[in-house]
């Protein structure tokens, strides 16, 4: 037990470095993280209190609880499989740790609760705001805080195990073969998909009258036990239910550290061992290049070789390819539905179809302004960092580089996207260009600012990649940014085009990202520079 | 042909380096010696334009590493003692990458690359990932690197460590070479012995300042380096 106790403590010492700032004006960074994160907990208790507020009115304040029980479970679980692999097989301490007499089990067990307490940030930031909203419209006892406490603490154990299971499952299939890293990408897109599939596969079409989100209460109360139990407990609080459900979930989690266990030795050999080649007399392309392709290559490699960073970035581009997908295959079904829910605004099929390159200009800013590639650029240098700062090349020219590395890892699908659109839906030819410039300066804008903020929160000692792509202050900061970032954006493109129609919207749009850009490029010249050529590794 | 003067450095409240001052001249190899936690690495990345310093001047050839960092680092290579690379990048495209920065003719990239690859024996390996490498194959492959666009200088931070004894005797015969074909060697070390036979001259640093520095001969006189060594640091 002792064992177990120290190595949680040099564990977690390392990875809760995310606030661990001394120094005066170090300690100034922790502001901007926390202002950002009460502003995000704000706009959700308020968006889950307007919701328990209106399903009051049907009797039905504990469909909050369930739903955000499900959006915590659905996010823990999706990105839970990639990160799981990172975190349990490859942090750096593993030879050292393998080298001790402790068990593995301990080993296991002190790495998942690791995990789990990253992730409990998702609870904290879906759950507790239902939990609090759910307080505030029904009369609740002192139990029900003893339940709320509970559940905040016991929601994340089943996403949690079944993402380490899946992420052990493709340790042992990818282990097996010399293109681990690929195989590894493929399988946890799978997996993610099969995770969405799994739920669109549940039909929970609202009966009449009904609304859609009890329809997806009742039917997610049928199948998942954790949000079963918690509407029971919250509404009518019974100890063998709550011991049972304690009891539940420990087992669930020793079970998980067992079968883990087993496996590791296995897996951490496996994924460790790079099966070399003998190539004698062969000619390599040693073609000289540019300071910038050079760079730009330097980024490409790494970002396709690290798979946690991919599987966190791509998801924004997924989605675009998969609204635009559904927008050209289902156009017809979009526009009947579209054309009879809204009342108060009467639509027509022409109507919609003129507000396309708005709309496709939309998506291109959801899926640009939450893809930050360059939030960790910088920290994914390592210590490598040191080699880069040595090299006869401009801390600018370095900034600029990787911005323009992650900017090209974007446009060529959001603009394809955006022009199989403009084919389809016959968009005119200044509309069509206005969105292909919205291409190029959304994710401009997003990974200049990215690169800033790494450049104002690096992180070059973390124990593997997966702790810097998500779970350093810089990534949090950038993914609360973009989240702002998107809602101020969809609304100014809404406003602008509303007031000032379409094309003249989506020029005002273009304008004011163009400045955005140019005050950046600025921004970074100057003392973004300063601030780079001060960071050590 | 490196000159630093008064150079001052602080972690916090603490001085690493305190006005450190000596000259390496061009031609010879300078070792750079003391106890864990001198101050030596903090120095090499200083004069490699790694380590911002507050206080004093480090010139590369007569141009300051704080006003022209470009033109001072075209001049040199540095070799850090953790070799750790870009572990994704095969060890051809490292090499490549870093000719690239250097601005290296092909032609003078085939040549070297080919010609310390084999004296370090990495010729088959140069395909394959470095993450696939051990410490001292990643330690060549930073070498051939550092090699591979001719540097007038070479910086080196522990530079024997991890390597096999025929790297060290090769390695030591590269250094032989360049200084010999006109450039100069700054690197830190423990081993007292190789300092000793190698150098030219030697300076050795104590809690951030420098107690000894000169000629090879006239530092240690009748006594080894290592003996003139651990008497300065039992003062």
């Amino acid at each position: 037990m002792s064992k177990l106790f120290s190595l949680l403590t040099a564990t977690m010492s390392g990875g809760l470095k995310l606030f661990n700032y001394s120094g005066k004006t170090e300690r100034s960074k922790r502001v901007m993280p926390f202002l950002l994160g009460t502003l995000i907990g704000v706009m959700m208790l308020q968006s889950a209190s307007v919701m328990a507020f209106l399903f009051k009115e049907d009797n039905a304040e504990s469909v909050i609880l369930v739903i955000y029980a499900l959006i915590t479970t659905l996010i823990i679980l999706m990105e839970g499989s990639y990160k799981s692999i990172d975190l349990l097989f490859k942090p750096k301490d593993n030879d050292m740790l393998l080298a001790m007499p402790i068990k593995k089990s301990t080993i296991v067990f002190a790495r998942i609760i690791k995990f789990y307490v990253f992730e409990m940030v998702y609870c904290l930031i879906f759950l507790l705001p239902a939990i609090i909203a759910y307080a505030m419209v029904a009369e609740v006892g002192l139990s029900y805080y003893v339940v709320a406490i509970t559940m905040l603490v016991l929601i994340p154990v089943i996403p949690i195990t079944i993402a380490c299971i899946i992420g052990l499952v493709i340790s042992l299939i990818s282990g097996r073969f010399r293109h681990k890293t690929f195989l590894q990408i493929a399988l946890s897109f799978l997996a993610m998909f099969a995770t969405v599939g799994l739920v669109f596969l549940i039909n929970m079409s609202p009966n009449n009258g009904e609304y859609a989100m009890i329809a997806i209460s009742n039917k997610v109360t049928e199948f998942y036990y954790p949000a079963s139990t918690f509407v029971n407990l919250a509404t009518n609080f019974n100890i063998w239910e709550y011991l049972i459900f304690i009891v539940v979930n420990l087992a669930i989690m020793g079970l998980t550290v067992i079968v883990i266990s087993r496996f590791c030795f296995k897996i951490i050999t496996r994924l460790a061992t790079v099966k070399q080649i003998k190539n004698v007399n062969v000619n390599y392309n040693l073609k000289k290049h540019s300071q910038t392709f050079a760079m730009v290559k330097k980024e490409m490699t790494r970002y396709f070789c690290t798979p946690v960073l991919l599987m966190n970035t791509a998801m924004g581009l997924v989605f675009f390819v998969i609204a635009i997908g559904a927008i050209l295959v289902k156009f017809d079904d979009i526009v009947n539905s579209l054309t009879t829910s809204v009342e108060e605004f009467p639509l027509t099929a022409d109507k919609i179809s003129s507000y396309l390159p708005s709309v496709t200009l939309a998506m291109v800013a959801f899926a640009s302004l939450l893809t930050c590639i360059t939030a960790t650029l910088i920290s994914l240098e390592g210590k490598a960092f040191n080699i880069l700062k040595s090299l006869p090349i401009s801390g600018k020219k370095v900034i600029m580089t990787k911005v323009l590395a992650a900017t090209l890892l974007i446009v060529p699908v959001t603009a394809i996207g955006s022009l199989v659109m403009a084919f389809r839906f016959q968009f005119g030819f200044l509309d069509t260009l206005l969105v292909l410039i919205g291409v190029v300066l959304m994710p401009l804008v997003t990974e200049l600012i990215g690169i800033l903020i790494n450049i104002k929160y690096p992180r070059f000692d973390a124990e593997n990649d997966t702790v810097v792509v998500r779970q350093s202050a810089s990534v949090m900061v950038a993914t609360f940014l973009g989240l702002g970032m998107v809602l101020v954006t969809e609304s100014l493109i809404f406003v602008t085009v509303f007031l000032a129609g379409q094309t003249a919207g989506l020029m005002m749009v273009n304008a004011v990202f163009a400045i955005i850009t140019l005050f950046l490029y600025f921004v970074i010249a100057s003392r973004g520079e300063e601030k780079y050529l001060k960071l050590t590794a | 042909m490196i000159r630093i003067k008064d150079v001052c450095k602080y972690y916090g409240g603490k001085k690493a380096l305190d006005k450190v001052t000596f000259d390496v001249k061009k031609g010879e190899i300078f070792a750079f010696i003391g106890h864990n936690g001198a101050g030596k690495t903090t120095l090499i990345k200083s004069i490699c334009g790694i380590l911002d310093f507050e206080e004093g001047e480090i010139l590369i050839d007569g141009k300051s590493i704080k006003e022209d960092p470009i033109a001072c680092k075209k001049e040199m290579a540095y070799i850090s003692d953790d070799p750790e690379l870009y572990e994704d990048m095969k060890a051809i495209s490292f090499i490549n990458f870093v000719c690239d920065m250097y601005d290296v003719p092909t032609e003078m990239r085939e040549k070297n690359i080919t010609r310390y690859a084999e004296m370090f024996g990495m010729e088959s390996e140069l395909g394959n990932v470095i993450k696939s490498f051990s410490h001292g194959m990643k330690q060549k492959i930073a070498l051939i690197a550092a090699l591979s666009h001719e540097p007038k200088i070479l910086i080196m931070d522990e530079p024997f460590v991890g390597l096999d004894p025929k790297a060290i005797f090769d390695m030591k015969e590269v250094m032989r070479q360049i200084v010999k074909d006109g450039g100069t060697i700054f690197f830190s070390t423990h081993i007292l012995d190789m300092a000793e036979k190698l150098c030219d001259r030697v300076a050795i640093v104590k809690k951030g300042q420098i107690v000894k520095v000169g000629d090879m001969k006239k530092i240690r006189g009748d006594k080894s380096l290592e003996k003139v060594f651990l008497e300065l640091e039992a003062k």
